[in-house]
Formats: C-alpha cells, structure tokens, sequence
C-alpha cells in the first residue's frame, strides 16, 4: 500500500482539516434538539459529512492513477496576494490614488523581468483611471488622497 | 381580455418618457456594471437605492430592474472574454464561452448570448404576464420541507456540473455551506465561526468569496504560464467578424436557446432560484441531451446559448415570487423589497390589485429593456473585443485593481480586501489540488437558506426527519437528486463522465 495519487490524498487531507477545525472552533456551540436546532447542530452535521468525505477522497488515493504533487507557483501566488492585502491594508489612509499605485507596482512583481518604465506608466494611468471612475464617476465612499496628514 | 388589457395598462406605464430613459439608464448601468468583474449587482443595486428616493416607486423599480437583467448580459462578455465572470450566475457561460474565444470565436460566442437573451427576455415577460398569479399560487404549495429538498437537488446538480471528481465537488459544496454560515446565527444570535471579528458578524459578503476563489485564483494561476499563451489568443480574436454566424452554429444554438428559455423559467419562479441556478441547470441539461457531450467545455456553442437565455430568463421570472409573494428569492430580490418599503408598498400578493400600475408598468419595461439591451450591445460586442487587445500583463492589474475597489464597496471597509486575498491564496490551493470553485460558490450562497428551512422544517414536524418523505412534493425532488448522485457515483457512468468533461 502506498499512495499513487498524491494530489488526491492531499486534497482529503485538506478537507478533513477543514471538517476538523470547524468540529473545534464549533465545540462550544449549543447543539440543541432536532426540533429546536442550535447554532452547532448544522455545522456539526456538516463537518462530519466533511470528514468522511475528505477521508475517502484520501482513501481512494492508494488505488488510483499515479499523480505527483502539483508545483505551486510561489511568486504569483505571494505577489497577487500582497499587493491586494498591501491595496486592503493601507486604503483609508493613503486614499484611492496611492492605494491603486502600490497595489499595482507590487502585482507587477509577480512576473520577473517586466521593464520598469512600464509598471511605473501603468500604474500612474490606473491609479487616474479608478479615480476617475469610481470616485468621480460612481461616487464610491472613500478616501481620494492620503489622510494621514489631517 | 385579462391580459391584454393589463399589458395595454402596462405599456402605458412603460412608455412615459421619463420611464424609458430611466430603464435605459438601468439597463446601461446594469451592463456596465456586469461587464466589470469585482463590482456585482447587488453592490448597485444598493449604491443606487439612494437615489431613487426622490423617484415615484414604478420609475425606481424599472431602474433597478434594468440594472440586475443589464447585467445578465453584460457578464456573458467578460466570461467569455477575459475567463472572469462578471456575476457569479456567469461561472457557467466561463466554461464554453472562454474555450470558444481561445479557438477564436468570441464573436460568435457573444452574438449568440445576446441574441439568446433577447429571446429569453421576450418570453419570460409573456411568462410573468401571463402566468405571474397562477405561478405564485404553485410557489405558495412550498413548506420549508420542499423548499429544503429543492436546495439538496440544486446543490447535487452543481456536482453533477463540476469537472473532475464528483466527490470531490461534494466534499466543496459542504464546504461553501460551512462558508455561508459564518456570522450571526439568525435564530439564536450567536455569532459563529467570527473570531470575534466585527466584520464577519454579518457573514461573509459573496462578491469576497467569489472575487477571491474565481477571480484572483484565476489571475494567479495565469500569471503562472507562459505568457506567449494568452497572447497568441488575443491575435486571433483580432479581426474577425461579429455577424458571421455559421448555419451549423445557428443550428445548433437555437434548440438550446429555447430550452434554457424553459429552464430559467421555471427556475426562476421557485425560491432560491433566479439567474444562477437557471444557468447551472440548464448547461447541465444541454450536456446531458447532447449527441456527443465530450464538446462541452471545449467550446460548444450549446454551452453559451443555452446558459445564457437561462440565466436571463431566470433573472426575470425571480421577480415572481418577490412580487406575488413578497418573498425575495436573491439578494437583489431583496433589496427591490427594500426599495418597495421606502415607498410605503408592502410587497406581497396584494400589489398586484392595490398597484396594479406598478406590477404591469413593470412588466411592460422589462420588455422595452431587453428590446434596447440587443439594440445596444450588438454594435457595443466590437468595443469589448477591442478591449482583449490589451496585452494582459497590462490587464491583469486592472482586474486586481476593480476587484479590490469593487470588493472594499460592497461593505466599506477594508477588512473585506483582506479576506479577499486570503481566498484567492486558498482558491489557487483549490485550483492546485483539482477542486472545483463553482459548487463552493453554489454552497455559500444556499448555506443560510438550507440551514433555516431545515429548522423550519423539523420544528413543524416535531423533530421528525420523515417529514422530507412523507410530503410527496419534497419526496420527489429527494428522489431525483438520488438518482443524480447515483448516476454520478456509479463507477461505469463516472468514467464515462470523466471522459466527457
């Protein structure tokens, strides 16, 4: 016995994770009865149906195709995040403007080798552009310029 | 005639000046609003409640309508143009429209979902018009039994939609359910799965979880390949003709049209349902009739016209229940009542005598906008094609950035972007581990609703689980979602079914 599919038994893995730590963040819930349910019964319900089924994905995983583990791509995957949290993070103070101008410098880092001319037109054109629409244009409530100075 | 004198009624509503340029206005706005992924229709839909404050009800209601059935149509060009739906009702039309504008017949793909929607539009109106009272007489036999039944058999038509492994696609709309159930509890007010984090009291908004697993996912994963890909596909978009649609692709596409027409109707009426249900079932049903289902999801034609008349059709049918019943059937349903409240309307089975007005004006706009969507957005196809000539190393922080905006609006505040990223990092782990986001998605959205009907359900029946198969209407759809997931699960219909997607 051993594992073929190790995509597959990862993905198991992962789910049964999940049904476990809603079992635990659940855990003080009140359950109630089936006729006056609580707030824990359904999400227990559900978790358990989780983990049997996350368990039987792993299970299957020993007598199928051979699969390797996919390969994560790090660097887009760290890049697009951080500039979406960075564009979260810093919004109410630095404003529409600067926001949209760091979220767009750090995503263009998610590929090597783009010239540095162009990320620094793109996104003063895009910073201008969602100004334009969504402050001005849709009037969308927030901050235009940084409001850390007053 | 009933009928026809209503209707006579209604297009006198309809065609007042100020009516018309209000529906056009939403039906522009509307989309304007689909095309662009990371702002949805309810974040409209709410942005401009405001504003029609100062409207009499009937013009406020044509707007708003406009703006949700404009974006039926609007999100059916950036699914089949960028990969991203628009709405979330246009996860389906992703599916074949992108293949059909990888293989270089975006134009063909758009033509057909405009023409489709056209159509569509045409009968549901006919179909609320004729069939409004009588239909809401059906919807009002639904105890929450059914109605808990009904959810069961959706969420196990999403399984038998997604690719891949079905168990798999189980295991993600468990998932989405879990999701959809962050926040307060209605029936307790306990907070649950929160962390004590005040945003998360109310749940979690779907334009965040959509953004992050469809959107961002999808953008990370793009950036992972090489980029000579994407680009050679904008090249053979370039320069083709819009208005060429082959006798073998109108062949195909009519039939389908007609019947995802049906579908959406139907599904539209019922609870819970509206454009994305609509849109699911019927690609389901398309692929399942289909003489060789293996072209699906690789760019079959049937796979964009028959989504794309369901989910409009669907988009207009879901007025039924909210404008007989005062039950809202989505959220923008919801906020329609919302908009009804602020004048004084109480929604329910008595608009339809005490504001008779309202009720057909209504109906009569919905025509008048479908009419001017086709007139406007066929020569518009031309503008959105333009737009994939933009490289998308250029694009893509675009997308991010109209994502990011459109995401912080919904809920005015940051935290909202925050959880974004942190589901597209988990939808690229998704997209890594062969997990479907499309049954996740239908999940979340039903997770509150299934959890209150199932209360609502055994409490009536006193903690009686049998209640689900004594009542022979939930019986039924108890039955055909078994026989689905059997189907699914047997092992020489799966490999078959493997093959096919």
């Amino acid at each position: 016995m051993r594992i073929r599919d190790e995509r597959n038994f990862l993905s198991g893995l992962v789910l049964v994770a999940f049904g476990l730590g809603t079992l635990l963040i659940a855990r003080n819930y009140k359950m109630g009865t089936a006729f006056r349910m609580g707030s824990g019964y359904f999400p227990a319900m559900l978790a358990s149906m989780l983990i049997v089924i996350g368990m039987i994905v792993a299970c299957l995983a020993f007598r199928s195709g051979e699969v390797k583990l996919p390969k994560v791509a790090w660097r887009p995957l760290f890049m697009v995040s951080a500039a979406v949290a960075l564009f979260g993070l810093i919004i109410n103070g630095a404003g529409l403007l600067l926001a949209t101008f760091a979220m767009v410098v750090v995503s263009r880092l998610a590929r090597p080798g783009y010239p540095w001319i162009e990320t620094v037109v793109l996104s003063v054109v895009l910073s201008v552009l969602c100004g334009v629409l969504f402050y001005y244009g849709l009037r969308i409530q927030m901050p235009l310029l940084p409001t850390w100075w007053g | 005639m009933d009928l026809l004198h209503n209707l006579e009624l209604g297009f006198s509503v309809a065609l007042t000046l100020k009516n018309i340029l209000y529906c056009f206005f939403g039906t522009v706005i509307g989309t304007l609003v689909g095309v662009l992924p990371g702002i949805g229709t309810p974040t409209t839909v709410a942005l401009l409640l405001p504003f029609t404050y100062g409207l009499e009800p009937t013009t406020a209601l044509i707007m708003l309508a406009g703006i949700y059935y404009g974006a039926q149509y609007g999100c059916s060009t950036t699914s089949i143009l960028i990969n991203i739906p628009g709405e979330p009702s246009g996860v389906i039309t992703v599916l074949d429209g992108y293949q059909m504008a990888r293989q270089g017949r975006a134009g063909e793909a758009l033509l057909v979902s405009a023409l489709g929607s056209f159509f569509a539009g045409c009968v549901a109106t006919i179909v609320i018009a004729a069939f409004g009272p009588p239909l809401a007489n059906v919807a009002l036999k639904f105890g929450p039994a059914e109605y808990f039944s009904l959810m069961v058999l959706g969420l196990i038509a999403a399984v038998v939609l997604a690719r891949g492994s079905a168990i798999k696609a189980i295991g993600m709309v468990i998932l989405g359910l879990l999701f959809g159930l962050v926040g307060t509890d209605v029936r307790t007010g306990e907070q649950r799965f929160t962390f004590g984090w005040i945003e998360l009291f109310d749940g979690i908004d779907f334009t965040v979880i959509a953004m992050g697993v469809l959107g961002m996912a999808e953008l990370i994963s793009n950036l992972e390949e090489a980029e000579e890909d994407r680009q050679s596909f904008t090249k053979s978009v370039k320069g083709l003709g819009i208005w060429r649609l082959s006798r073998d692709d109108f062949r195909r596409a009519w039939p389908a049209s007609v019947r995802g027409t049906l579908v959406g109707t139907v599904l539209g009426v019922l609870p819970g349902g509206g454009a994305l249900i609509s849109a699911f079932a019927s690609y389901a049903l398309e692929k399942k009739i289909a003489k060789e289902p293996e072209r699906f999801g690789k760019g079959a034609i049937e796979g964009v016209a028959a989504p794309e008349s369901a989910n409009n059709a669907g988009a207009q049918t879901s007025f039924i229940p909210m404008l007989t019943m005062g039950i809202p059937s989505n959220v923008v349903m919801a906020l329609m009542i919302g908009a009804l409240m602020i004048h004084n309307i109480q929604p329910g089975p008595q608009v339809m005598t005490k504001n008779p007005d309202l009720f057909w004006g209504l109906v009569a706009s919905m025509w008048v906008g479908n009419l001017m969507l086709v007139i406007l957005n066929l020569p518009l196809i031309g503008i959105w094609v333009k737009l994939l000539a933009v490289k998308y190393r250029l694009l893509s922080p675009a997308i991010l950035a109209v994502c990011s905006i459109g995401v912080y609006t919904v809920s005015n505040s940051s935290s909202a972007v925050l959880l974004m990223a942190l589901f597209g990092a988990l939808g690229y782990v998704f997209v890594k581990l062969d997990f479907e986001p499309a049954p996740l998605l239908l999940g979340f959205v039903l997770g509150p609703m299934m959890e209150d009907n199932l209360r609502r359900a055994m409490t009536i029946s006193h903690g009686n689980p049998a209640v689900f198969i004594t009542r022979p209407l939930s019986l039924a759809l108890l039955t055909v979602a078994l026989l689905l997931l059997v189907a699914i699960l047997f092992p020489s219909i799966a490999k078959r079914r493997e093959k096919s997607f």
